[in-house]
């Protein structure tokens, strides 16, 4: 019981680096980012390429993934973020999913469908790996995360753009430190996305390309919207009650027989989208507003 | 925020009370001494792009379960089947593999499906030391550092592209075009094919990788027969067999197609009907057809889905079956208890039987049995692999009708 | 090499066929009521499902079970759309984006629960290409594409020739304005509703006739479909025709130079060039 629970601790941990991120991209910058996925299948390749093809330490693998996440989002900021909000998403959608296709056929550098396994495992005791050590890593580096977006969200600029959040022109007025301050914050978050992506490569130590669906990305959105767009503890709070319910679920089901696996999988997921739909109504400060 | 601690108090409720509930069902003490159920633990995909084999496994797994059951079970004991969703994911795969291992203490764990998840929860079954059975293809599960707990029913790509390789120079095939699934079955079988089939002469005319959910496999089909290959070596499912070979027939281009049983099934022959089969090659294990495991697992599988079963479902009884065997044999839930009988039971020598029925009084007796599966002899080498005598069939008039036979012996040799 | 260029065109422009079906309603609901309909693939999706229920289960021939299959899925599609996008208080464009998210959700695994995950065709027997020179088309094949044109055909002269296309035009440029004049805006965007799933559910069921019915059949399609609504010029409907038809040839004529498994790719490159250097499409030149 305990070594589940510490397995559903170090999940949560590791999701909740991907609301934090994209709470920086959209809940402070209003970056509609639908393809928040991509930066964490980076990280994630980064450190499995590098530790077990080329057998670098770790931490190279870590440099490497956040360098890589930062570039590409750096690279679709500058030539998209002037872009409409929807365009903005259907981008990032389609960027997540090229990024995907490339790691399902580039054979050469990511064995394809295949994927990588004997990815070495983290925080070891006397060359046992401990899981405890592991949580440990994992809620420091949430820790360092959330320090990091709330003194961005808190800075001069961070503030003001709240306040204008919900006002296009009023940000435009802003000028060009908006636009560095976006392009900042979409390579903080990009950033903690990779983190993330190497800390899930090294725990569960294989990478496939099919980790990386944007079901990922909506989980994330989900659990941002869960805690508030905007509040970076309502992403830890969010992330844990969404990864707390979904897993609840599976002790719900052996309780509540009746109703077939498949079933019960298909309803998760049913009850994940109509949570996305009622919990954005019910918050209705998500995102600017415009004329409808 | 007041709203979000309320949900947040909810739900902790609510999980808390299930998990407790989910303890005090089944006290540890009961299984530790023996008695109680036998707890198997099911992981295969019911979400995600395995889900169309994880449903036929877990589907499957039950209606066998309960056939023991009805039958006393195993040594009295029935079997409690724990079924978690693999949802064709690693990540999700660990967190469901876990919570069967931790929570619910399984005592054995069937029906990992994609390479990926396997080898991700093999690490977990082998330190938990329960057997583990999958129906994976990567070679990297036979090498997996286990303990001798991962065990599979299918048999690996490596070994069944010698046996195409075998079944096309048997044939007098010269030249062949591969038409690949891009998953790691389809690659392997591709890529261990080829080289082989060149070593032994043969000519590779074009190699075409297809992802599963396409707009169209025209250009793909036409790209691969541009060479005008002699045989069509196919290395997919039956769902997505049948688009390519749509494809294949619309366009009215030459050459014989030569793939798996489990692919070209009933329900291929179907899709396409009869006349548009005609003169397939199927290379699939001889064992099943006409064994009394296929029989009685057919027998199962019509009267709780209306349906023959597939390769799949033929694999999750062997899977059932042999731990279950393994355990009667072992008298204990013990994982590696369970471990140390599973060659006892499903390897010779001894009686050869196919169902629990025929079995079970067998064991019990103390003699020696050999199961015989409905997917194939189950007999596993010391990796945990199995062996099996194929058979090279041609479609004719929609039935598969053998021609000749690939020993398992032949096929080690290659 | 000739007949190679011909073969994948063919093939491109059947491809785009499909990708217009579910484009132009797309384009049609991007333009007016101004929000990315992510589910609209989804609808397809629905038409493939009704259809196959109505042929398969039920036992209908497949035309009968295709027009009743494109009614049960405007039964479903447009309560569902009306309700999600036109009925919940909302504030802004966002909010619909990320509903339209949970209605695909939704959707998608409603359907995974009620049929299973089981890949399906219609009950319709196999058939063999007719062949003009290097042009080989099955007659299904050459169905598609035709309803394609027609559906396009219909689509352009209801916007440009009747007073019900007048509004929508005029709620696409100016909504503000639509209802100071006095329309009936309400009634107008049940209408557009009508349309965009009414194509998407044609589409749907021809998409399941040409591939395999299966709950992400639409899903899958999603880049390739938002890249010929953009292409074509977002609420410019007959425009995403041309569009699908440039994605589509795109597609197949990229298998020349790259690995076909790369040719996806090919849509959303194609897409982000066109948003970058021709935002209001290529029709739309300004």
């Amino acid at each position: 019981m305990t070594e589940y629970l510490i397995a559903l601790a170090t999940l949560i941990g590791i999701q909740t680096l991907l609301a934090l991120g994209l709470n920086l991209h959209y809940g402070i910058t209003g970056l509609v980012n639908f393809g928040h996925v991509a930066f964490y299948a980076i990280g994630a390749y980064s450190s499995a390429i590098l530790s077990v093809t080329l057998g670098w330490p770790p931490v190279a693998g870590l440099l490497v993934g956040v360098c890589l996440a930062i570039a590409a989002s750096l690279l679709i900021g500058t030539a998209t973020l002037r872009l409409r909000e929807d365009y903005f998403a259907i981008l990032t959608l389609g960027f997540s999913e090229l990024v995907r296709l490339f790691l399902t056929n580039a054979r050469g550098l990511t064995r394809g469908v295949l994927g990588i396994s004997d990815i070495p495992r983290l925080a070891s005791i006397g060359g046992v790996p401990s899981s405890h050590l592991y949580l440990l890593l994992v809620v420091a580096t949430v820790a360092a995360a959330y320090a990091i977006c709330e003194v961005l969200t808190r800075s001069p600029l961070g503030r003001t753009l709240r306040a204008v959040r919900d006002d296009d022109v009023a940000a435009a007025s802003l000028g060009k430190d908006v636009l560095a301050f976006r392009l900042t914050a979409l390579a903080v978050g990009a950033a903690i996305a990779a983190v993330a992506g190497t800390l899930s490569a090294h725990y569960i130590s294989y990478v496939s390309p099919d980790q990386f669906t944007p079901e990922i990305t909506f989980y994330a959105w989900m659990a941002m919207i869960i805690g508030r767009p905007g509040s970076m503890r309502g992403a830890l709070l969010g992330t844990a009650i969404l990864y707390t319910v979904l897993e609840g679920t599976r002790f719900a089901k052996d309780v509540a027989p009746g109703l077939g696996a498949p079933q019960v999988a298909a309803i998760r997921q049913v009850v994940i989208g109509l949570g996305l739909i009622v919990l954005t109504v019910w918050f209705r400060r998500v995102g600017a507003r415009r004329a409808v | 925020m007041r709203l979000d601690r309320r949900r947040f108090l909810t739900t902790a409720g609510v999980g808390g009370t299930a998990l407790l509930a989910g303890n005090l069902g089944f006290p540890r003490a009961a299984v530790a001494q023996g008695s109680g159920p036998i707890r198997i633990g099911t992981l295969s995909p019911l979400t995600g792009a395995g889900s169309v084999y994880g449903t036929i496994l877990a589907n499957t797994y039950r209606i066998v379960a309960d056939d023991i059951n009805t039958q006393g079970g195993i040594g009295g004991r029935p079997i409690q089947l724990l079924v978690e969703d693999g949802q064709t994911n690693p990540d999700a795969a660990v967190r469901a593999a876990k919570k069967l291992i931790e929570v619910d203490r399984v005592n054995v764990l069937l029906g990992t499906w994609s390479s990926a998840v396997t080898l991700a929860v093999a690490p977990l079954t082998a330190a938990a030391k329960i057997p583990h059975f999958n129906v994976s293809s990567s070679s990297a599960v036979t090498t997996f550092q286990d303990d001798d707990f991962l065990y599979r029913t299918y048999t690996s790509q490596v070994l069944v592209s010698s046996i195409y390789t075998t079944a096309a120079q048997k044939l007098g095939f010269k030249s062949a075009a591969l038409v690949l699934l891009n998953n790691p079955y389809g690659i392997t079988l591709g890529d261990t094919f080829a080289e082989r089939f060149q070593k032994a002469g043969g000519k590779i005319t074009g190699r075409v990788v297809y992802n599963p959910n396409q707009a169209s496999y025209r250009s793909e089909v036409q790209e691969a027969l541009a060479g005008k290959p002699d045989v069509i070596v196919f290395g997919g499912y039956t769902a997505d067999g049948i688009l390519v070979f749509k494809e294949w027939f619309q366009l009215g281009l030459g050459g014989t197609w030569m793939g798996p049983g489990f692919a070209f099934n009933q329900q291929f022959i179907q899709g396409i009907g009869r006349e548009a089969a005609e003169g397939i090659i199927v290379v699939e294990a001889v064992p099943t057809l006409g064994s009394p495991a296929l029989a009685h697992l057919t027998k199962l599988y019509r009267a709780a889905y209306k349906t023959d079963p597939e390769f799949f479902a033929a694999m999750a009884y062997d899977h059932m079956l042999v731990v279950s065997l393994a355990a009667l044999s072992a008298k204990s839930g013990d994982g590696t208890a369970i471990r140390d009988n599973i060659r006892k039971v499903s390897n010779p020598p001894g009686k050869t039987v196919g169902t629990w029925a025929e079995a079970a009084p067998l064991v019990q007796k103390g003699e020696a049995i050999n199961y015989e599966g409905a997917s194939g002899s189950c007999d596993f080498d010391a990796a945990g692999d199995v062996y099996t005598d194929f058979g090279i069939h041609r479609i004719k008039s929609g039935k598969w009708v053998l021609e000749q036979t690939i020993k398992a012996a032949e096929i080690k040799a290659a | 090499m000739l007949a190679d260029l011909v073969h994948l065109s063919v093939t491109g422009l059947l491809i785009g066929s499909l990708l217009a079906l579910g484009a132009v309603g797309l384009s049609l609901t991007f333009g007016v009521a101004r929000f990315a309909n992510v589910a609209h693939p989804d609808f397809m999706m629905l038409g493939a499902y009704a259809t196959f229920a109505l042929n398969v289960l039920a036992g209908w021939p497949f035309g009968l079970a295709a027009v009743a299959g494109v009614g049960l899925a405007l039964l479903v599609g447009v309560p569902i759309a009306r309700v999600a996008y036109d009925k919940l208080p909302v504030t802004s464009t966002v909010q619909l984006l990320i509903i339209s998210i949970g209605v695909s959700f939704v959707l998608r695994h409603l359907v995974l629960l009620l049929f299973g995950s089981e890949l399906f065709q219609y009950a319709v027997p196999l058939q063999r290409a007719k062949v003009f020179g290097p042009v080989r088309l099955t007659p299904n094949q050459m169905a598609t594409i035709l309803t394609a044109l027609v559906l396009a055909l219909a689509l352009h002269l209801l916007l440009s020739r009747t007073k019900l296309g007048r509004i929508l035009r005029a709620m696409a440029d100016n909504p503000v304005l639509c209802q100071i004049a006095g329309v009936d805006v309400e009634r107008a965007r049940i209408a557009m509703w009508v349309i965009a799933v009414l194509s998407a559910a044609v589409g749907g069921v021809l998409l399941g006739l040409n591939l395999v019915i299966q709950p992400n059949m639409g899903w899958d399609l999603i880049i390739p479909i938002f890249a010929s609504a953009i292409l074509g010029g977002i609420g410019n409907p007959y425009g995403a025709l041309g569009g699908a038809a440039v994605i589509g040839l795109a597609q197949e004529w990229s298998t020349l130079v790259i690995p076909s498994v790369y040719k996806e790719a090919v849509a959303f490159t194609v897409m982000a060039l066109c948003l970058l250097f021709r935002p209001r499409g290529i029709w739309g030149a300004k």
